[in-house]
């Protein structure tokens, strides 16, 4: 197999396997639907140029991880205007819950997203890491921050998610 | 946190959001290059705006003013003019390749792209628009010494330029502000950063 099909092969592989988590990443850092299908463009393509140098130093999923974080954390500066203010999860912490859980899955979903979208990209990359069910380890591979950094996010992000869809959804029922 | 299996667990309602089958197929990934190449080309001249005015503005002064000196001074700022053209287009291709930001982690490739982003910010300020005071500085003073030099009075002569020196000066203040603050948050984002490393350990 020659270095060209071997780009495009590890790129089928991870769209096929990825390719749901990659548009539900985009979601996490781009409210605007056709800002939203540019991104995702974008990661393919970066994803498709960087298996030119995949040399399985890392797993398949921490590589595309890593790439489509990339991406989109660059999206994310270039696009940030500059009075806006993205906080940090201690900072969403303290804020206080603004409103309560809908019957509706798609208003949830709009809830969880416009959240996300309030966070720092570094913080953006282990609540991706978490909703999608990538464990503590893997997180750390991917993100770069050390086991203890990530228990610590992982547990606020917890409390976050807890306080905004559980107690809100004991109002709602 | 408990496991909600009425559908109301972040993860469940994060994990079942409707997604299309990737629409970036290998055969759309190919025109994308040839997008990319007419993107970097529009880039490239949308980058020769701000030497073209420089240049503009100081061919004008060496046209009209025959004084050596100021002559000199309007090379001078076409040269910084030009040279800023090559500094600032090094700093915009330096960013990440795709495979380097994969060899590294998020922490790595996020703070190498708030660092590029803060260097080349201030690049711009020196490369970019410093010339470009620089030029309508001379042009301005120039005008003015001719005025005076003509009878009328410095007065009478700021008074005649007012209009276009306000909106310069509002020009230069904004684009100032605005940089500045970016500068700011860039850096404050690093010092985060930095924070996150130490606790890394």
């Amino acid at each position: 197999m020659n270095a060209e099909e071997s780009q495009d092969g590890l790129y089928k592989d991870a769209a096929d396997k990825y390719g749901s988590a990659l548009e539900r990443l985009a979601r996490a850092y781009e409210a605007d639907p056709e800002k939203r299908r540019d991104l995702i463009q974008e990661i393919s393509f970066q994803l498709w140029r960087s298996f030119q140098r995949f040399d399985a130093r890392c797993s398949l999923r921490t590589w595309v991880y890593r790439v489509a974080h990339h991406v989109a954390a660059s999206h994310v500066l270039r696009e940030r205007r500059i009075f806006s203010n993205l906080v940090s999860l201690e900072e969403l912490e303290k804020l206080p819950n603004d409103g309560q859980l809908a019957a509706d899955q798609q208003i949830n979903l709009e809830r969880l997203s416009m959240l996300i979208q309030q966070l720092k990209p570094l913080d953006r990359q282990v609540i991706i890491s978490y909703l999608e069910g990538i464990d503590a380890t893997a997180t750390g591979e991917i993100t770069g921050l050390s086991s203890g950094n990530v228990a610590m996010r992982i547990h606020r992000i917890k409390n976050i998610l807890a306080r905004r869809f559980h107690e809100g959804g004991s109002h709602a029922e | 946190m408990r496991n909600d299996s009425s559908g109301n667990d972040p993860r469940t309602i994060w994990q079942n959001q409707p997604t299309e089958p990737s629409a970036m197929t290998l055969e759309k990934i190919r025109p994308k290059v040839r997008e990319l190449h007419a993107k970097t080309r529009r880039q490239l001249l949308g980058n020769l705006v701000l030497p073209f005015i420089v240049i503009a503005l100081c061919g004008f002064g060496i046209k009209h003013f025959h004084h050596p000196a100021l002559r000199s001074l309007f090379a001078f700022a076409i040269v910084w003019s030009l040279a800023g053209l090559y500094f600032l287009n090094r700093g915009m291709w330096s960013a990440m390749l795709p495979g380097e930001a994969a060899l590294s982690t998020g922490l790595e490739s996020y703070r190498r792209e708030v660092e590029r982003r803060r260097s080349f910010s201030g690049r711009l300020m020196l490369w970019g628009f410093g010339p470009v005071i620089f030029a309508i500085a001379t042009l301005i003073a120039v005008i003015l010494s001719l005025g005076i030099g003509s009878g009328m009075l410095l007065k009478g002569a700021l008074l005649k330029m007012s209009p276009f020196l306000t909106l310069t000066v509002i020009w230069i203040v904004s684009f100032f502000v605005i940089r500045m603050r970016q500068q700011r948050e860039l850096q404050r984002e690093i010092d985060e950063l930095d924070a996150i490393e130490r606790a890394n350990g």
